[in-house]
Parts: C-alpha cells; sequence; structure tokens
C-alpha cells in the first residue's frame, strides 16, 4: 500500500471523528509574503500569531513549521485547499496572514477561517492594519514587538467573534450537560440540532435552532423550555475571554515599556507649567508642530484656535479697564471678552500646546521608538480634563475627541462669561457707572451644562486608553454609508450596511 | 490530535495534492506568466502572477488556479506556438479563463502585455487584449491587477447545482467567497431563491418549485464593487510613484522635504523678494535642491506686470497727482481708491508667492520630480487655494488655471475694496469674489495634477468628475437608466 494512501485513511480517520472537538484545534496556515526581504519578517509574524492562539489557552494547536512544510509539499497555498486541509485535519480555526510591503510602509493583513458549524468554512474575521513608513526605519527589535501586537490584536479580535459548538451529552441518568473540556459560562444559550449530513464532498450542512435552554456552573441543563433537549444537540459558546485578558495584559506591559514615567509627578509637573503652557500656546503650538513635521495638526490648529484666539486677542485689546478710563461705556461682551482673554492666557490655550506635543511622544512610544517622558499618566489625564477643554484626550492621543470637548468647552465658558459679567454704562450726569448682570436663569443654565460636560469629559478620558497602536487599522467588517439608488420609480435613500468578508 | 498525527505520519509521504479534498469554487481562472531569462523580470513574474492572482480572489467570481496544478498541466500539454501550449493547458485545467501575461524590459522602462482569453461563452466579455509601461518595476503588477478587476465590471454570480438534498433543498456552489450568504436573492429567470446556509464557497439553497437539477447553473445578479477594488492597487501605484520620484526621494534626500518646502514659502521666497523682486521667486526655488534650473520667463513676467501693476494702478489713475502711499490720502485719492490702494499693497505678498509656486511647478515639471506633500495633494491643494488665489493649481502644475484664478480674485478683491463704500456693488462684488474663491478651492482640490511623471504611471487615476448616462438590462427583464457622476477621490 503507498504511504499516501496510508495518510488518506488518517485523514479519513481525522474527518470522520465527532464533528465537534472535546477542546478545538487552531492551526496558522502560514504568512504569505510577496518579497524576499519580507520572508523573515513574515516568518516572525506567523510566530506571533501561533504564540498568541497559544497564549489564548483555548486551543490545541498544529505545529505551525510542520503544517507550513506540508501545505508547501502539496502546493497547497490558494484558500480553497487550505479550508479544504483543514477541514479534512479537524480544524476548526484557521489562521492565515499576509505581510505586505510598500512604499508607505507595511501592511499585516490576517484571516480567520471557522471550519465547523456554524462557518462551514466562511472567513468569520478579517484584520488589516497599516504601519506607515516613518522617517526612521524601525529596527529589528522593534518590528518584532510590532509583529507581536498586531499578532495579538488579530487574535483577540478573532476570538471575539468566533464561536464553537458545545454538544450535550447524557450522563446516563437522564440529565443533560455540555461536554468536552470547553468551559461554557452559566446562562441561557440557543440550542442547535444537526441538520442532515450533506453528500459526500460537501461540507455545508442547515442545523436547525430548536429553542433555548439554561446550563448552570456545572454545565448542566436545567431549563429547557419547549426546546427538547436531546443528546447531541449543542449550543455555541465563545472563546474570546481569554484572548482579550491577553491583548489587556499586551497593552499594559506596552505602556509599561513605553512610557518613562507615567505617575504624579508629572501631574503635578502639568499643573505647575499650565498657566506658561497656555499663555505661550499661540506661539510655542505652531513650533511644536513644524519642529516634529506634523502638518496635519498645524492646519487642525490653525482652523481650530483662530476663532478663540480671535476673541482672545479682541479681549486684550479692547480692555475695559481702557474704556472706563476715557469714562466710555463697557459692554457686557467687551467685559466677557477680557475675562475670556485671561481664561485662555492662564489655562485655556493648554489643550493646544499638549496636543503639539503629545502627538508626537505617543507617536514614538506607538513604534516603540524608547520611553517617553511627560506622557502615559492617568493622573495628568484627569487634571488636563479637568482644567481645560479636552486636554486629557489630547494628551492621551485623541485629537478629534479633543478638539470636540475643547471647542464645546471653550463655548459653554464664554457663554458663562458673558452672562456673569458686568456691562458699565457711564451716567454723565453724575460721572459715575451703572453696572448690571445677565441673566441669571442662564448662567445657571451655561454653568450646569459646563458641569455635565466636565463630568462626561473626565469619565470619557478614564474609559479610553493610550492611543499608542503601532500602525492604524484599515478595515473594519462592518461599514454603514449612507446611499442614493436610482431606479425606474426614481431616487430612493437608502443606507447600505455592508460586510465585508 | 488526529490532525498532528496525519501530519506527521504524511510528512515523509508523497502524497498528491489531488488526495486532498478541496471544493473549488469554479473552473477557475489559469494565469500565465511567459518565462524570462532577465532573474530581475523572474522576480518580477512571480510578483505580477501573485497580485493577480490576489486580484481575482477578491473580485470572487473566478477561483485562480494553484501553482502545481499548472505545473501539473503544462506538464501534458502539447501545441504548435507557445500561445497554443498555453490554451492547451488551461484546456487540460477545465478552467473558465485563462491569461497569458508578457513582461520585457524596454530602455529604463517595463512593459507588460496581458491577454485574457474566455473559455466559456458567456464570459466573453471578458476577452480584453492590454498593454501596460511603466517606468517603476513594482507599478506593472499593480497595474495589471487594476485593469483584470475592471475585467469583472457586470459579471454576475454563477453557480452550479452540485447536489440536491432529500427536502428539496440543493447545494449551490457558491458562498461568501462570492458573495453571498444567508437570505433571498434574486435568481435569473426563478424568481427569488433562499439561502438557507453558507460556506466559503457552497450553500445550501431552496426555490420555491424545487428548482433546477443537478449541473445547472444559476445566475444571480451580485455584482463586484470593483471601483473599489481597483482603487484599491491605483492607490499603490500612485505610492509607488511618490516613493520613486516625490522631492524627499529625489531633490532633498536625507532632508524633511516637506519642511524645506515650507521653510521656502515662508522664508527664502518673502526674503528673495524683498532683495530681488519676482527673480527673488525663482531663485528661492533653489532651496529645494533643483540643479541647473532656470527661470520662467513668461511667469516672470507675468508675476512682475502684476506687481508692477499693484503699486503703479493709484498712481496711473490718478495721473500721478495723489500721493503714492497708501496710507497718505489728499484730495486727488478718493477714500474708495484709497482702500483699494491699500489692498493692492497687502496682497503683494500673494504675487510674490504666486510668483514662487509658478517657478516651483515649471521646476518640478522640468526636473521630472513631485512636489512635497504630494501624497495629500488634494487637500493640500486646496490649503494652497485657501491662502493663494490660484495656489493649488499651481502646486498641481496648471499653470494657466493657476493664473487665471489668480487675476480673477485679485481684480475682484481690488474692485471689491474700491466699491466697498456702495453696499450693492460692493456686495455683489463680495459675493462674487466669495463664489470664485470657492471655485478656485474646489478645483484645486478636484482638479488632476499636471506633472507628467505622475501622470504617466498613474494614467487610469482620473480625479476628474466623470458624468455618465447609461442604460442597463434590470435581472427581471426591464431598463434600469442611469444618470451620474463618477468621482475618484
Amino acid at each position: 500500500m503507498r504511504l499516501s494512501a496510508a495518510v488518506a485513511v488518517l485523514l479519513f480517520a481525522a474527518a470522520a471523528r465527532p464533528a465537534i472537538a472535546a477542546r478545538p484545534v487552531a492551526a496558522v496556515a502560514g504568512v504569505e509574503t510577496k518579497s524576499p526581504r519580507g520572508r523573515s519578517l513574515a516568518e516572525m509574524f506567523a510566530g506571533s500569531l501561533e504564540a498568541a492562539l497559544r497564549s489564548s489557552g483555548a486551543f490545541d494547536q498544529i505545529d505551525r513549521e510542520l503544517l507550513a512544510d506540508q501545505l508547501s509539499r502539496y502546493g497547497c497555498d490558494a484558500e480553497p485547499c487550505q479550508i479544504g486541509f483543514a477541514r479534512s485535519a479537524g480544524v476548526s480555526l484557521l489562521v492565515r496572514g499576509k505581510l505586505e510591503e510598500r512604499a508607505g510602509g507595511l501592511g499585516f493583513r490576517v484571516e480567520a477561517y471557522g471550519i465547523d458549524a456554524p462557518y462551514f468554512g466562511r472567513m468569520l474575521y478579517r484584520y488589516s492594519v497599516d504601519v506607515p513608513a516613518g522617517t526612521t526605519a524601525p529596527g529589528a527589535k522593534e518590528l518584532g514587538l510590532i509583529c507581536e501586537e498586531h499578532a495579538i490584536r488579530a487574535v483577540a479580535g478573532a476570538l471575539s467573534v468566533f464561536r464553537i459548538p458545545v454538544p450535550l451529552s447524557d450522563d446516563g441518568q437522564g440529565v443533560l450537560a455540555v461536554s468536552g473540556s470547553i468551559r461554557v459560562k452559566a446562562g441561557e444559550y440557543d440550542l442547535f440540532r444537526t441538520g442532515p449530513t450533506a453528500p459526500t464532498g460537501h461540507a455545508v450542512r442547515v442545523d436547525e435552532r430548536i429553542g433555548k435552554v439554561r446550563i448552570d456552573l456545572r454545565g448542566s441543563v436545567t431549563g429547557a423550555g419547549s426546546a427538547g433537549p436531546r443528546a447531541g444537540d449543542y449550543v455555541l459558546t465563545g472563546l474570546g475571554d481569554d484572548a482579550a485578558r491577553t491583548a489587556r495584559l499586551h497593552r499594559a506591559r506596552k505602556e509599561e515599556a513605553v512610557f518613562q514615567n507615567p505617575g504624579y509627578s508629572d501631574a503635578i509637573l502639568a499643573a505647575l507649567f499650565s498657566v506658561p503652557a497656555s499663555a505661550s500656546m499661540p506661539l510655542m503650538a505652531p513650533l511644536g508642530y513644524y519642529r516634529y513635521g506634523d502638518f496635519e495638526g498645524l492646519c487642525l490648529w490653525a482652523a481650530n484656535a483662530a476663532p478663540w484666539l480671535y476673541l482672545e486677542a479682541s479681549g486684550l485689546l479692547r480692555r475695559p479697564s481702557e474704556l472706563r478710563k476715557d469714562r466710555r461705556d463697557v459692554p457686557r461682551e467687551t467685559s466677557a471678552r477680557y475675562t475670556f482673554a485671561l481664561y485662555m492666557l492662564g489655562i485655556g490655550g493648554v489643550p493646544l500646546f499638549v496636543d503639539a506635543f503629545a502627538h508626537r511622544y505617543l507617536h514614538d512610544a506607538s513604534l516603540y521608538g524608547g520611553a517617553q517622558p511627560v506622557v502615559g499618566g492617568e493622573p495628568t489625564a484627569v487634571f488636563l480634563s479637568v482644567v481645560s477643554g479636552g486636554g486629557g484626550h489630547f494628551y492621551k492621543g485623541h485629537r478629534y475627541w479633543g478638539y470636540l470637548y475643547f471647542h464645546l468647552n471653550n463655548a459653554l465658558v464664554y457663554s458663562v462669561l458673558r452672562e456673569y459679567s458686568y456691562s458699565w454704562r457711564y451716567n454723565a450726569g453724575t460721572g459715575s457707572y451703572r453696572k448690571s448682570r445677565g441673566d441669571e436663569g442662564r448662567l445657571r443654565l451655561y454653568l450646569g451644562a459646563l458641569g455635565a460636560v466636565k463630568v462626561i469629559e473626565v469619565a470619557h478620558v478614564l474609559l479610553i486608553g493610550h492611543s499608542i497602536s503601532a500602525g492604524r487599522v484599515t478595515e473594519e467588517r462592518f461599514s454603514v454609508a449612507p446611499e442614493l439608488l436610482y431606479d425606474d420609480r426614481g431616487f430612493a435613500p437608502a443606507l447600505r450596511i455592508s460586510y465585508r468578508f | 490530535m488526529a490532525a498532528l498525527l496525519t501530519l506527521a505520519v504524511s510528512r515523509q509521504s508523497s502524497i498528491l495534492a489531488a488526495e486532498i479534498r478541496v471544493n473549488p469554487p469554479s473552473g477557475g481562472v489559469a494565469i500565465f506568466v511567459l518565462p524570462v531569462p532577465d532573474p530581475a523580470l523572474g522576480a518580477l513574474s512571480a510578483e505580477t502572477a501573485a497580485v493577480l492572482r490576489e486580484a481575482f480572489e477578491r473580485c470572487g467570481r473566478l477561483a485562480p488556479v494553484e501553482e502545481h496544478r499548472l505545473r501539473w498541466a503544462f506538464g501534458g500539454a502539447r501545441g504548435g506556438s507557445a500561445i497554443d501550449v498555453y490554451e492547451d493547458a488551461a484546456r487540460r485545467l477545465d478552467v473558465d479563463l485563462y491569461m497569458v501575461v508578457e513582461l520585457r524590459r524596454l530602455g529604463e522602462s517595463y512593459r507588460a502585455t496581458m491577454r485574457s482569453i474566455p473559455l466559456r461563452e458567456e464570459l466573453a466579455a471578458m476577452e480584453r487584449t492590454a498593454a501596460f509601461e511603466s517606468r517603476i518595476m513594482i507599478n506593472i503588477p499593480q497595474k495589471l491587477a487594476a485593469a483584470a478587476v475592471m475585467l469583472h465590471r457586470g459579471v454576475p454570480v454563477s453557480a452550479s447545482v452540485l447536489a440536491r438534498l432529500d427536502d428539496g433543498s440543493f447545494i449551490l456552489g457558491a458562498g461568501q467567497w462570492h458573495g453571498v450568504g444567508r437570505g433571498q436573492w434574486p435568481v435569473s429567470g426563478l424568481g427569488t431563491m433562499e439561502i438557507l446556509e453558507s460556506g466559503r464557497y457552497e450553500s445550501v439553497a431552496r426555490i420555491p418549485g424545487g428548482g433546477p437539477g443537478i449541473g445547472s447553473k444559476i445566475i444571480i445578479p451580485v455584482y463586484p464593487d470593483v471601483r473599489s477594488l481597483s482603487r484599491r492597487y491605483e492607490t499603490r501605484i500612485s505610492e509607488n510613484t511618490i516613493a520613486r520620484y516625490g522631492a524627499g526621494a529625489t531633490l532633498l534626500k536625507g532632508t524633511d522635504a516637506r519642511k524645506r518646502y515650507i521653510e521656502g514659502a515662508c522664508v527664502i521666497n518673502p526674503g528673495g523678494n524683498a532683495c530681488l523682486p519676482v527673480y527673488g521667486a525663482f531663485l528661492a526655488t533653489g532651496y529645494l535642491g533643483f540643479k541647473d534650473h532656470r527661470p520662467d520667463v513668461s511667469g516672470l513676467a507675468v508675476s512682475g506686470s502684476v506687481l508692477a501693476l499693484q503699486f503703479s494702478l493709484v498712481p496711473f489713475a490718478t495721473g500721478f497727482s495723489a500721493r503714492f502711499f497708501p496710507w497718505e490720502r489728499d484730495g486727488d485719492k478718493s477714500r474708495g481708491m484709497q482702500r483699494m490702494q491699500y489692498f493692492l499693497w497687502a496682497s503683494s505678498p500673494l504675487t510674490v508667492s504666486a510668483a514662487y509656486l509658478d517657478q516651483l511647478a515649471v521646476q518640478f515639471s522640468r526636473s521630472g520630480t513631485l512636489p512635497p506633500f504630494f501624497e495629500d495633494r488634494n487637500a493640500f491643494a486646496a490649503l494652497c487655494s485657501a491662502v493663494v488665489p490660484g495656489g493649488g493649481q499651481f502646486y498641481k502644475a496648471r499653470r494657466l488655471a493657476g493664473w487665471g484664478f489668480f487675476l480673477s480674485e485679485m481684480s475682484l478683491g481690488a474692485a471689491s475694496a474700491y466699491y466697498f463704500g456702495e453696499k450693492t456693488v460692493g456686495g455683489a462684488l463680495l459675493g462674487v469674489l466669495g463664489a470664485v474663491k470657492l471655485a478656485d478651492i474646489a478645483a484645486a482640490f478636484f482638479m488632476r495634477a499636471g506633472y507628467d511623471t505622475y501622470n504617466r504611471e498613474t494614467a487610469a487615476d482620473d480625479a476628474a468628475p466623470v458624468p455618465f448616462l447609461g442604460v442597463r438590462e434590470s435581472p427581471d427583464g426591464g431598463k434600469i437608466t442611469m444618470l451620474g457622476v463618477s468621482l475618484h477621490y
């Protein structure tokens, strides 16, 4: 008998075992690259994917090198062949990668396929990230760390959507329980019954959802409703918790590695330097952007800071005291502008000062460019959020959120000041001023709104992490876009929700 | 564990690929790249085949035949000429379509010829012969891939009934890869089909009334989004071209070209013009590293004339009786005239900036390089136009349009300043100026750049909005009339 025939028998044996594994098997079918230069990096990335899957603790794994050897021996490099191979070999989750070296930088792509029900070979997740080429190319150590980061994120993402069928079995006393070594959390689950097996050579079948069952902490079925479960039926459970934990752990490790001293001392420093930073923002922020070649930041700064800088300049140039010296009326608007100018000098300019510098430090941190000073502290982010509009978000690298809070905060502060400020009307008869304040109800309203925005802003800044992901995720699984369709009946507005696969 | 055992045992075996059960989605496409003796072209051949395979994969209609199967087919292929051999191999593989790609080097450039030959009648529209040329080797596969993607325009999903099941449903040879999944789908001539479950390449489907027999073809009018797929390749071509011809890779290697550009515009050019008006704009271009650069006399003449006019218009208009400086007013200088003179003097930095950008457009075109910020050219051009009248057009090397916008906006600005006191006329002029400014910014954003070096490489990368009007067959037999604008961004 030819050895290949023996292997075919073994393959058949692998395929003929129960469709639902006690512990699922995962395989990394290599990382494809087109350039000879990229091979070592692709190998590194494949190793990282394998390690990330292993650290999730959810799978048995096929040795990657052995698998790569076999796939290459059979010339099985295309997707249909690899899915077929995975199915025959009893793999539940197949992961394929691709590394692209482009003029604009590096592109990491990961695709994950579910082989068993409910996927029947479908791609269940795609992760795609572009790491832009900076002015200095990352070294081998940094590239290794970038590979590891994206492998962990890709695996965590894949496992967050991956579902594995866990069958119910009878313990001999008529009690149904989930079988195998897969942990199933207590709760209510949809119950599925395996449909008619597809004819030989075809993998897809229709499994029927027959109702819901409740599973307790020990894995026993305690409530079945109208489902009428029986041995062999299955529920679907996820494996994403461990992978998500690994991803969180990796992120914490990265933060430790790339931030120099993220503690209270930075917050104290920020408090001490906030006034000079705010006062010098109109000059220092553009210089900072320019120094670091952040021209996008410079353009955003110019467009967003202009109206507030105009108010600041106008307040400083037309001071109420000067008008009073000339015995002229002082409109409330003028008083408010002056006070707002003092606010901008004292603290209001801090967020944009922070953005000019933190953005660069965070960029370096994201690509593992050494331990960065000043950035990374949670107390500093909270302090900046409390005292200024969007400062904490800029500090954490979330520029667009930062600008949103910056404008919202400034608009409310200005409104508050406008209602709080006095208008001074000169009475030539008495030679004195009569002062009057704005509407108290509106003042309370604005103060309340400002307080609410502050609470939301601080809570938000505590919830989001520092923007230190290496590269930008370019491909999401879902996208939503408005669309205008035209047919014989005319135009019809539509919303397109697409799922990329 | 069975899998591990399987693989461990099979490691030493001579198992044939065909023994591993796969579900090929269709007859597929065979991609043949003609062998070449040149090692560099050999590497390009391998990359071309890989990129073309990826393009077909992404379109989800014809699965590329694997390398080992191509080799197998060649083993037994017979034919008179080289082309006959490929056709014979394609027929042995029973593919739906085959492509033959020939790569050549012509002096400094590379040339690729691609022939796509369908072997099924229903794919006759995919027959095409095309040639591509590029000075950048890695652009060749991308151009071929973009063309391969465009071949899929209007190609529906054509799937076979693979097996029939007892309950009246059937296995359909189409799945997620083809862009179909669970749900209701229109089927040409058969009403509606319900897909009960789908895999990657197969689905279980049902058609009321039973549906066709095994081997029948079902046409689902779902079409690949060829525009967005080909844009992916066009973006790569653009990136490669900028990486090769961008100022940072050519003129200003080792420095931050973007900073030099900003410094040139904001410091060097104003300084140069303060020392030597107008000609300083040309001299300032030297800061960007051009070798043996020569001034463009026509541009200098226009900018020189405009600058001279800005300082002499009021003296001329008043017969040299009004005082020269704008802040000095006398009886011969009306308030409107004074406002206009202020405007003309104050806008002189814009004139020298326009002169500088105009000279840069000439120098970049002559040197065959691309200016900094070219990767964000549309946004940057709009920004240039927002600051300097016609600046975006100059940035994109559209000099005539640049001077057109510049002169229009400056004239309208001067007239608006003159008539500012008269509400109706002044307001109307300001309105027109605003409209022209918006048109300037929009045109700068959408206008295609005028650099030959770039356009040669990205011939299909058309940024201009293209109107279209057409009639298409609807799946249920009617006609769909289409009127619209295609916008490439």
